[in-house]
């Protein structure tokens, strides 16, 4: 099941993180809240989000599970929180970055591109739990919990599916 | 063309125009720099640090050019040792190096609006800079698209587009080489607020057309599975087995292979020349020694080869990932498991791979555990020990008794590793601030066969070049102690050693041989763990490499065949002092022996890495001091419990 949600998972999350070839998997439009459902519950489990069969029309929610409570939480999109509690399959936008007292870090993950209003995707938790992989600026990069909570992330709503960025023809031009 | 392996300093004249490569990690700037200048690259450090450094010339036009390959960083606020080499020789506050005339920005395609944010840094240093667009290709298969033409415009500067690996784009790199003192340069500084940056990338890519590549459709499936928390660490699991399969079970014939070899040459040796201190020159320390060295190979290549493979289609930064949580018990980090991994067939290419690490104090703490972990120099002396300890067929349940302690050794080794990294980190810990711990996951790709043999060549050459002297070197002086004095014939008969049997007249020498006298010296400290004076000339010897304990060990004995002393060494018993007549290899001794052997650095290969990856003697001593009083102390645990548990055998 983790399988199908993964596969799934862009269309699950609002970010415009690029073109993927498949078109069947954006047309989900349930998609997201099998994604939404908490890792590691039973399937027939219903999540509050599968009550809301579009999602995008209304005050819309993403649940996921915080590893480190073991409680599934719910997600209101606009909500700011850290990066480092967002759960897996959320998507924000960045808001601040801020590590008082230890500049040197602000400027490294800016440097890495977590810069305020860039799209970052929350992909992947390591087994453990720790680190967390992140998409962020079309590239993927992990974490670990302690730098992740230096960034704010407002939560952003799924988009329908149409709103992704078509598949494109490859093309390169020559300089 | 001007060679200097040696290390610090670079002989390349300094008249030369100089061009730096700068880029991030993994984009492409060695495949680059090899395209650039072929075989005539030189390595070694930057002077006073431990960051490697790669430098060559090639010939542009009509004029050579040196080019150097800058270590790979996310940007000029530096963060790490390798960043801060970057950031001051673009500046020209590096120590002996010059300030290179031009700059190529090697940028990758897929990660340009990371990348532009380092390159906006790059135009504020005022040199001329060239942008060499890599990964183009991939670019284009996750349907995305770039217009380099406009983004030569937007950006004001040259822009090529290379292929590193394929070769596309070299010529055209080598050409704007040549002419690098008329690259155009910006007329105005990008902006340095994070937002104006953020709008000027924006800018730039709008001009250029740019659609971001899609999320790699092989990565996120591959990783679906590989970083699945069921099935991803089954994989892991596999992939770890497999790996210690081909370099112990692989390796191992050709390893016998190569022994036979250098015994049938020793063996010629034996026949023609018939000088007796000559032959045992020749047959013993010049031919045992490179064989000592060559026994090596087979295990390193195959070794080397298989992390770069692994490194190359992107699965260590996916193993690092997994183990970052357990590695971060210890204070470290996911990366630090390669190094540690490594570890396990030699912990020289094991110091050597902390270079990838960010932190200077991971760095120190990795490498201050890496000679615990069981190489594979240990295992020759822990299959004659546990030999000697357990009865071999004897099991315990379902396991064969001998394969417990093997696993307990190894087990000891990881975790007295652990420990040490943790202690390590918690006393460096105390001043400076924490390393943020990031890494990019790259997504898998199929590495070049000449990219993978090349990776797998550099690094072998490096430690061939570095061990095999070391090992050559302290082979000789060790066939040195042990052989000198040679005996008299009158001397030999005079102590009625029969002249015939050549095991009893090398008995008789290294009896009366420096080493022999070193071991004495030395007896009143390895006394309390059960060693006599024959066991210290071993333990001395092992300095060379610990498998020499083994033959030496034989040698002293008088074993027929001192590679195979087991039982020679089951009979062997005390000559003099209070325990004469008692056999030396009791339990007790033994397994004080197995866990000195465990905890002590008796391998110079590994000090001289140490030394040379730290800069100086600090960490070395450090290293061999600790280790030799946690080996002390450990075994003498070792043998009192044993005593205690076996009391009339003691």
């Amino acid at each position: 099941m983790r399988f199908r949600a993964r596969s799934r998972s862009r269309s699950a999350c609002g970010c415009e993180t690029g073109a993927g070839p498949a078109p069947s998997a954006r047309t989900d439009d349930a998609a997201w809240t099998m994604r939404a459902r908490p890792a590691g519950s039973p399937e027939a489990a219903p999540s509050p989000a599968e009550a809301a069969p579009h999602p995008a029309e209304e005050a819309v929610s993403l649940a996921g599970t915080d590893l480190g409570t073991g409680a599934g939480r719910v997600l209101d999109a606009g909500v700011k929180v850290a990066l480092s509690s967002a759960p897996v399959g959320c998507c924000g936008r960045i808001a601040t970055v801020s590590t008082p007292g230890a500049p040197a870090l602000a400027h490294r993950l800016q440097d890495l591109g977590f810069v305020p209003g860039a799209t970052v995707e929350v992909v992947r938790r390591a087994p453990l739990g720790d680190p967390v992989l992140y998409r962020v600026c079309d590239y993927e990069i992990c974490l670990r919990k302690a730098q992740a909570a230096a960034i704010q992330v407002q939560v952003l709503a799924p988009q329908r599916s149409g709103s992704a960025v078509p598949a494109a023809v490859p093309s390169v031009t020559a300089a | 063309m001007a060679h200097d392996h040696g290390g610090g300093t670079s002989t390349v004249p300094d008249t030369l125009p100089r061009i730096a490569l700068v880029g991030a990690p993994n984009a492409g700037k060695t495949s680059i720099f090899n395209g650039l200048t072929g075989v005539h690259a030189k390595t070694g450090n930057y002077p006073g640090v431990t960051v490697s450094r790669s430098v060559g010339t090639l010939q542009a036009g009509d004029s050579r050019t040196v080019v150097e390959d800058l270590p790979g960083a996310y940007g000029l606020d530096a963060i790490s040792p390798d960043e801060q080499i970057v950031a001051d020789v673009l500046s020209g506050r590096a120590r002996n190096v010059r300030r290179p005339d031009a700059v190529i920005a090697v940028l990758d395609a897929t990660t340009l609006k990371r990348s532009l944010r380092f390159l906006a840094q790059l135009l504020a240093v005022h040199r001329p800079v060239c942008v060499a667009v890599t990964l183009t290709d991939e670019l284009a298969g996750r349907g995305g698209h770039i217009d380099l033409a406009g983004f030569g415009r937007a950006l004001g500067v040259p822009v090529v587009r290379v292929v590193g690996n394929r070769g596309i784009g070299i010529p055209e790199l080598r050409q704007h080489v040549a002419e690098w003192r008329s690259w155009p340069t910006p007329p105005i500084d990008p902006p340095t607020d994070p937002d104006e940056l953020t709008a000027w990338v924006e800018s730039i890519l709008a001009a250029c057309d740019y659609r971001p590549p899609g999320q790699h459709n092989a990565t996120k499936r591959l990783d679906a599975v590989l970083l699945h928390p069921v099935f991803g660490s089954v994989v892991f699991l596999a992939v770890m087995f497999c790996f210690f399969q081909v370099i112990f079970t692989v390796a191992a014939p050709l390893q016998d292979a190569i022994g036979a070899f250098f015994g049938w040459l020793g063996g010629v040796v034996d026949d023609t020349v018939h000088i007796g201190w000559l032959h045992g020159l020749l047959g013993n320390a010049i031919i045992g020694g490179v064989g000592n060295v060559l026994v090596f190979i087979p295990q390193i290549l195959l070794m080397f080869l298989l992390i770069s493979l692994l490194e190359g289609v992107g699965y260590m930064s996916r193993a690092a990932f997994l183990m970052d949580r357990l590695m971060a018990k210890a204070g470290l980090e996911g990366r630090a498991f390669v190094a540690l991994l490594s570890s396990l067939a030699c912990a020289v290419p094991g110091i050597m791979s902390t270079r990838t690490l960010p932190s200077a104090k991971d760095r120190i703490a990795t490498m201050m555990a890496a000679p615990l972990m069981t190489c594979s120099a240990r295992l020759p002396v822990y299959i004659l020990l546990t030999g000697l300890l357990v009865t071999p067929g004897s099991r315990v349940g379902p396991f064969g008794a001998q394969g417990i302690v093997m696993f307990g050794m190894y087990l000891l080794g990881a975790v007295s590793a652990m420990t040490a990294a943790w202690v390590f980190k918690r006393l460096g810990s105390r001043h400076g601030p924490l390393m943020p711990f990031y890494m990019e996951m790259p997504p898998y790709r199929i590495p070049t066969l000449r990219s993978v043999l090349l990776s797998m060549w550099e690094s072998s050459r490096t430690f061939l070049r570095k061990c095999g002297t070391i090992i050559l070197t302290t082979t000789a002086l060790l066939w040195i102690l042990l052989n000198v004095p040679q005996a008299s014939a009158t001397q030999l008969t005079a102590a009625h050693v029969d002249t015939g049997n050549p095991a009893a007249v090398s008995a008789y020498v290294i009896d009366h041989s420096v080493a022999a006298r070193l071991g004495r010296a030395v007896e009143p400290v390895f006394e309390p763990l059960g060693f006599d004076w024959r066991v210290n000339v071993g333990v001395i010897a092992s300095l060379s490499a610990r498998e020499s304990f083994v033959s030496t060990l034989g040698q002293v004995a008088a074993a027929q065949d001192p590679e195979d002393p087991h039982d020679a060494l089951a009979s062997m018993t005390y000559a003099d002092g209070p325990h004469r007549g008692q056999h030396v290899f009791t339990p007790a001794t033994i397994a004080a022996l197995l866990i000195f052997f465990a905890y002590a650095l008796q391998c110079m290969s590994t000090v001289s890495a140490l030394r040379r990856e730290t800069g100086g003697w600090r960490w070395p001593t450090t290293a061999f001091g600790y280790l030799f009083v946690l080996a002390w102390s450990m075994s003498f645990l070792a043998h009192a419990l044993v005593s205690a548990i076996h009391p009339g055998a003691g």
